[in-house]
C-alpha cells in the first residue's frame, strides 16, 4: 500500500513501475471529470453542439493558422533569445546595451501595445503588409525576451572553472559555447523554456487584435454565431492542449535525456 | 627544460603577488612549487600556462618567450602545455572518454575515431578503461584526476602543470594520483607541480622553488631546499607542513 501511494525513500530504492504512475493519473483525471460532471449537472445546462459541428471547418483553420503561427514564431523566438543572450555576454558593450534595453522594453510593455506598435506603425514603415508575418515577428520578439533572460541565466548557470578549463586546454570562445556551455546550460533552461513556448502557443491568442483568422478568433465567431459559449470555449481549450502537451513532454523527455549531476 | 623568469611581476587590484621574480633554471624535468597560500603558486602557475598575462617581465621556455598580448600566439601556447588544477577538472556532461578526446578532437584536429581510440588507450594506461564511459559524477575524486591527467597528456604537451591536483583528495586517493604523476618522470615529460605534500616532492623533484612574500625566497636543486632549509620563516614553513 505505502508503495502505490509514495514515491521511492531515496535514489537507491526501487523506483515506482509505470503502471502504478499511469493508474495515478488516471485517478486524479477520473476525480476531475467526476467533479465537472456534478458541476454542469447541477448548472442545468443545455448543451447544443450542432452550431459548433457546423461551423467545424472554421474551427480546423484557426487551429491550423494558431499551429503554424506557433510554429514559426517558436523557431524564430529561439533565434531572437540565443542572439541577444549572446549580445548580452558580448564584451562589445554596444551589443550588450541593446541587448538590455530589447529585454527591458519588451518584458516592461503589454504584448497588446507591441502588436498594435509592430502593426501599424512599424511594418507600413516597412512596407510590409502580410498580418501572418508581422503576428509572427511579434510573438517571436515577444517571448523572445523572456527566452533570452532564461538562456542567459543558463549560460550564467556554467561556472567559471569550466570557462578556464576550456581555456586552458585550448578551446576558442565559440568552441567552449558550442561544445561546453551550450550543452550544459541547455539543460538548466529546459524546464524554464518549456513553459515559455507553452505561453507563446496561448499568446497567440492575442494575434487576433490585427485580424489573424486564428484559433480564438475563429472560436469567438463561432459563439458570436451559434451563441453556444462553452460549446465554443471547450474545444477552444482542448485544442490549445493539444498543441501545448507535446511541448511539455517533449521538453521532459530531452531533460531525462540530458541528465547529468554536477 | 630551461626555465627563464625575468623581472616578472604581477599584482591583483593593486595587491603585488609576484614582484620582480627572477629564476633562471637549465635542464630541470620536475620543478616543484612549494609556499605558504597566498604566497602566488597558483599564480605563478597560471601565467606559465598563459592563462594569464604578467603585468611585466617575461619568460622564456627553451628560449623562446611566452607571447603575452597576442591573444592568438598565447593559445597556440597552451595547446602545448597540460594543466590539471584542483579539482573541477572534468566536463560534467561528458563521459571519461570524451572528456579526454574532446581537445583531440576540437583543438588538434584529430579524426573522432582515431581520437577516441587514443583517448582509449590513456585511459587503459591509467586503468581506467572501465569508466571509459562514465560521467564524471560517477567516478571518485581520485579517478575523475586521473582523466584529467590522462586528457592533458592526450595532445603530448611539451610542458605539464599541476596546482595542488590531490588537495580535494582524501589520502588514499591522493597516492593513487600522486604515483600516476610520479610515473611520468621516466618518460622525460617536463613539469611543474605546486604541492603541500614534502614527501611527494622530495620524490619527484629535480628543483624545488619557495614561493612566499612577493616572490622566490629561495630555490635549489633536489631536495637541498628541505633537507637545509636557508631561512627561519622557510624553515618555520616546512616545520608547520611536516607538523599535519
Ligand atoms: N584572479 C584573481 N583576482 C584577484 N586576486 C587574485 C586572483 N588570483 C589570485 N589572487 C590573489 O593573489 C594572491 C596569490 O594567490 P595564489 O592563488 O597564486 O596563491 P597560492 O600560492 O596558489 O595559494 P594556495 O596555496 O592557497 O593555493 C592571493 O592573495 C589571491 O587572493
Ligand atoms: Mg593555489
Amino acid at each position: 500500500m505505502r508503495r502505490f501511494f509514495l514515491a521511492p525513500a531515496g535514489p537507491s530504492s526501487a523506483p515506482t513501475p509505470p503502471g502504478i504512475l499511469a493508474a495515478h493519473f488516471l485517478l486524479v483525471l477520473g476525480v476531475l471529470t467526476f467533479g465537472f460532471t456534478l458541476t454542469f449537472h447541477q448548472l442545468q445546462y443545455h448543451w447544443n453542439w450542432e452550431g459548433p459541428w457546423r461551423y467545424r471547418a472554421l474551427f480546423w483553420k484557426g487551429w491550423l493558422t494558431t499551429l503554424a503561427l506557433a510554429l514559426a514564431s517558436l523557431g524564430l523566438s529561439a533565434i531572437v533569445g540565443a542572439t541577444a543572450a549572446l549580445a548580452a555576454k558580448s564584451r562589445f558593450l554596444p551589443a550588450r546595451a541593446a541587448s538590455r534595453l530589447y529585454v527591458e522594453l519588451v518584458r516592461g510593455t503589454p504584448f497588446l501595445v507591441q502588436i498594435l506598435v509592430l502593426f501599424y506603425v512599424v511594418a507600413p514603415a516597412l512596407r510590409l503588409d502580410n498580418r501572418f508575418i508581422v503576428g509572427t515577428l511579434a510573438l517571436a520578439l515577444f517571448a523572445g525576451a523572456y527566452i533570452t533572460e532564461i538562456i542567459r541565466a543558463g549560460i550564467d548557470s556554467v561556472g567559471r572553472s569550466q570557462w578556464e578549463t576550456a581555456r586552458s586546454i585550448g578551446l576558442t570562445t565559440a568552441q567552449t559555447y558550442r561544445h561546453i556551455v551550450a550543452p550544459q546550460a541547455l539543460r538548466q533552461t529546459l524546464p524554464p523554456l518549456a513553459g515559455q513556448f507553452v505561453s507563446l502557443v496561448k499568446d497567440s491568442s492575442l494575434l487576433s487584435v490585427i485580424g489573424i483568422g486564428e484559433f480564438a478568433l475563429n472560436a469567438q465567431q463561432v459563439n458570436a454565431l451559434t451563441y453556444g459559449t462553452l460549446e465554443c470555449y471547450l474545444p477552444l481549450a482542448l485544442g490549445y492542449l493539444v498543441l501545448t502537451l507535446p511541448l511539455s513532454l517533449w521538453a521532459r523527455h530531452l531533460e531525462r535525456r540530458t541528465h547529468f549531476d554536477t | 627544460m630551461n626555465l627563464r623568469l625575468h623581472d616578472l611581476s604581477k599584482s591583483f587590484d593593486g595587491r603585488t603577488v609576484l614582484q620582480r621574480v627572477h629564476l633562471e633554471l637549465q635542464d630541470v624535468h620536475a620543478l616543484v612549487l612549494i609556499g605558504p597560500s597566498g604566497g602566488g603558486k597558483s599564480t605563478l602557475l597560471r601565467l606559465l600556462a598563459g592563462l594569464e598575462s604578467p603585468d611585466s617581465g617575461t619568460i622564456e621556455i627553451d628560449g623562446s618567450g611566452l607571447p603575452f598580448g597576442n591573444e592568438a600566439a598565447l593559445r597556440r601556447h597552451r595547446l602545448q602545455t597540460g594543466f590539471v588544477f584542483q579539482a573541477h577538472n572534468l566536463f560534467p556532461h561528458l563521459t571519461a572518454l570524451e572528456n579526454v578526446a574532446l581537445p583531440l578532437i576540437h583543438v588538434h584536429g584529430v579524426p573522432r575515431p582515431e581520437a577516441r581510440r587514443q583517448a582509449l588507450e590513456l585511459l587503459a594506461r591509467f586503468k581506467l578503461d572501465s569508466h571509459a564511459h562514465q560521467r564524471p559524477y560517477e567516478l571518485s575524486g581520485g579517478q575523475r584526476q586521473r582523466v584529467a591527467i590522462a586528457r592533458s597528456l592526450a595532445v603530448k604537451p611539451r610542458l605539464l602543470l599541476f596546482d595542488e591536483p590531490t588537495s580535494a583528495l582524501d589520502p588514499e586517493m591522493t597516492a593513487e594520483v600522486l604515483d600516476t604523476i610520479a610515473a611520468l618522470k621516466p618518460e622525460g615529460r617536463d613539469f611543474v607541480l605546486v604541492t603541500h605534500q614534502m614527501g611527494f616532492a622530495r620524490r619527484v623533484a629535480d628543483h624545488l622553488a619557495f614561493l612566499g612574500d612577493g616572490g622566490i625566497a629561495a630555490h635549489g636543486p633536489g631536495t637541498s631546499l628541505l633537507d637545509s632549509p636557508p631561512t627561519p620563516g622557510i624553515r618555520k614553513f616546512l616545520e608547520r607542513v611536516l607538523h599535519y
